[in-house]
């Protein structure tokens, strides 16, 4: 267990610059997340804490050890492959059993390990068989058991369940947080599903573009998205923006570009007449009584069962509200929505900054 | 009505087909059927006929009689056939082995991530895809007794003193045609052999670098297990062509000197159609199906579908 630190890292491939400078320092046993959309260069991230890509600027540290230039043997971490990387013609106990007997291991001690492993996975009636001959989340069990055994300072996962179909997903979506809670193992996540990253991290990593957009705790950045990126990527459905003009006569609100007034919080920051992005979740959208609110013309209503989705065209803007209780909407039905004023949010329309 | 009557009694008529078609024991057959008749036509009959002539004193221009073994009998006095014997099993070993050895090498070489890749695997193919004749033409002249191009050079640099008679002598004669042969065969294998590479998932040398592999370790564990399946493959594709080779040594050496490097493929046909004894020229090479099928049937045992390939179960 250890922490790892990650200092001004560059990276480009060719004249492709990739990563533009990232600070991240991971305490011990923390399970931290990076997320964002494909490109923003975390798996890359992650590849570069494991050794498989070099450090083009900046410095890696595991365990207060610089690693840049340390063979990925020697940085003692163990990864999770998003196709596991199971070696197809080893069964089940060898592909566990393989990084100790590279090293030599005693067979006793090996068999051990594996054993323990597999009991902790519920891989033991498996271990004769081979890959081929497993179902993928049992598959994703051998790759995970395969980087217990080793007992490493730190996992890595790269997008480990984005091969399992969704109800798999949320199944071991749970083991993994379980595991982690057991172990303690410092674990360093990637992936593009925000639900996977809320509902996993100690603290997420928001990337995009090769830059760290926010560092926080799940509800940290639920609730204070730092700019329209993080806020538009945390929380799903995603957040509803207005583009407009910030007004501060006649209390505080916004003019949407269609010249809908849009009520806001009276602490928010900006001056009068700055150009914003307002910003409300679709579950801090509740229904208005008489005239209050803003005008929603209906059009498409997605129950969920527990939630109803409404989608609707608020300021000209396609939006969507979530409820909990069940409405009766048809589409084309004018309705008055109300934001929760406490939760809305103003962005600066030029930088993107939160107000 | 009558129209119609006419036609039910079409689609009557018709319905038999259309089921017998849909059979599909009978769809399966007659898919086959044409692809049969030319295999057929073209290599059992020839195949027959081969074996046929072995068993008969039939001589060019005159109908054999049955004569039982006795073709395969004399051959088995015959001091130039158990020498092409040798020569063959000594050719197909050596060249086969230097095949993969370099083949192998050239194929991880190829791998890795080199500039001008694609020209380079072209260049590579080069010698695979020029006509054998003209190949051996070519080494007919590097191994020429007083033009050679090797001696000159080797001469030049100062490594030897005199000309080398690459084809004059026996021994030298049997290592020229094997080092053409490996020239050749080469690509054959390195290109396959590439193919096989490129199918392996380069996350399993990641993971097996994370898991502590040395560079050999994963040629070893990685590597290998994962390019057995075509490996096999290619080895007995190999073994069949080099052992029934004919083209390079017979426009290298027709089998001299003195029958020296005589393959039972050249020996078969030096027999047969210049020598005109076409019965104990077929002997000869259907002495070579004995060989052929046991590296067929060690191919197909060592092809036999290894456990971690078999198909998913779902239980």
């Amino acid at each position: 267990m250890a922490t790892v630190d990650i200092r001004g890292v560059h990276k480009a491939f060719g004249p492709t610059k990739v990563i533009h400078g990232v600070d991240i320092s991971i305490s011990d046993e923390e399970f931290v997340v990076l997320v964002g959309p494909s490109g923003c260069g975390k798996s890359t991230l992650l590849r570069m804490i494991a050794g498989l890509e070099q450090i083009n600027d900046g410095e890696i540290s595991i365990g207060g050890r610089v690693v840049n230039d340390v063979a990925p043997k020697d940085r003692d971490i163990a990864m999770v492959f998003q196709n596991y990387a199971l070696y197809p013609h080893m069964t089940v106990y060898d592909n566990m059993a393989f990084s100790l007997k590279l090293r030599k291991a005693e067979k006793s001690l090996i068999d051990q390990r594996v054993r323990q492993a597999a009991d902790i996975l519920g891989l033991n009636p498996y271990l004769d068989r081979y890959p081929r001959q497993l179902s993928g989340g049992q598959r994703q069990r051998v790759a995970m058991g395969r980087a217990i055994v080793r007992d490493p300072q730190v996992f890595l996962f790269d997008e480990p369940l984005s091969n399992l179909d969704a109800k798999l997903r949320v199944q071991m979506r749970t083991e993994i947080k379980a595991l982690h809670q057991r172990l303690k193992t410092t674990s360093i996540y990637v992936t593009h599903d925000q639900v996977e990253a809320m509902t996993m991290a100690d603290r997420i990593v928001v990337m995009h573009d090769g830059i760290v957009e926010q560092i926080g705790t799940p509800l940290d950045l639920y609730d204070h998205p730092a700019n329209t990126f993080v806020a538009g990527f945390i929380g799903s459905p995603a957040m509803n923006f207005y583009s407009g003009t910030l007004r501060r006569n006649g209390g505080i609100w916004v003019e949407a570009e269609d010249g809908t007034k849009l009520p806001a919080p009276g602490s928010v920051g900006g001056i009068d007449g700055q150009k914003v992005v307002y910003g409300v979740r679709p579950e801090h959208l509740a229904m208005a009584s008489g005239s209050t609110g803003v005008a929603a013309k209906v059009e498409v209503v997605e129950p969920t069962g527990a939630d109803t989705l409404v989608f609707s065209t608020i300021a000209g803007v396609h939006s969507c509200a979530v409820f909990s209780e069940r409405h009766d909407f048809r589409p084309g039905q004018e309705i008055r929505l109300q934001p929760r004023l406490d939760v809305v949010h103003l962005f600066d329309a030029a930088s993107g900054q939160h107000l | 009505m009558a129209t119609a009557a006419i036609g039910r009694t079409a689609d009557l008529a018709r319905k038999p087909l259309v089921e017998i078609l849909d059979n599909k024991t009978v769809l399966s057959i007659l898919c086959m059927l044409p692809a049969a008749i030319l295999l057929l036509t073209f290599l059992t009959y020839p195949l027959g006929l081969g074996i046929w002539l072995g068993f008969t004193d039939t001589k060019i221009g005159r109908d054999g009689v049955f004569v039982g073994i006795d073709n395969y009998l004399s051959l088995f006095d015959d001091s130039v056939f158990l020498l092409s014997v040798f020569n063959t099993i000594l050719y197909t070993t050596i060249a086969t082995t230097l095949k993969f050895g370099l083949g192998l090498y050239l194929a991880l070489l190829l791998n890795n991530h080199l500039p001008f890749k694609a020209l380079l695997r072209a260049i590579i193919l080069l010698p695979w895809i020029v006509p054998t004749v003209l190949s051996a033409i070519a080494f007919w002249w590097i191994y020429d007794a007083q033009f050679s191009i090797l001696s000159y050079m080797l001469q030049k640099m100062g490594l030897i003193d005199q000309y080398i008679d690459f084809l004059g002598k026996p021994a030298n004669a049997r290592a020229s045609l094997i080092a053409a042969n490996v020239w050749r065969g080469i690509p054959f294998v390195a290109i396959c052999l590439l193919a096989g590479l490129q199918t392996i998932s380069p996350s399993l040398y990641e993971a097996a670098a994370l898991d502590g592999a040395t560079p050999w370790q994963r040629f070893r564990h990685v590597t290998m297990p994962m390019l057995m399946p075509i490996l096999s493959i290619v080895l007995t594709f190999s073994v069949l062509f080099t052992f029934t080779d004919f083209q390079l040594i017979y426009a290298i050496t027709r089998g001299g000197p003195v029958n020296s490097t005589h393959l039972m493929a050249t020996l078969a046909f030096q027999r047969a159609i210049p020598g005109g004894q076409l019965g104990e020229g077929a002997a000869i090479a259907t002495a070579m199906i004995p060989f052929l099928v046991a590296a067929t049937l060690s191919s197909y045992f060592g092809l036999q579908r290894r456990k971690w390939q078999q198909g998913e179960t779902d239980d």
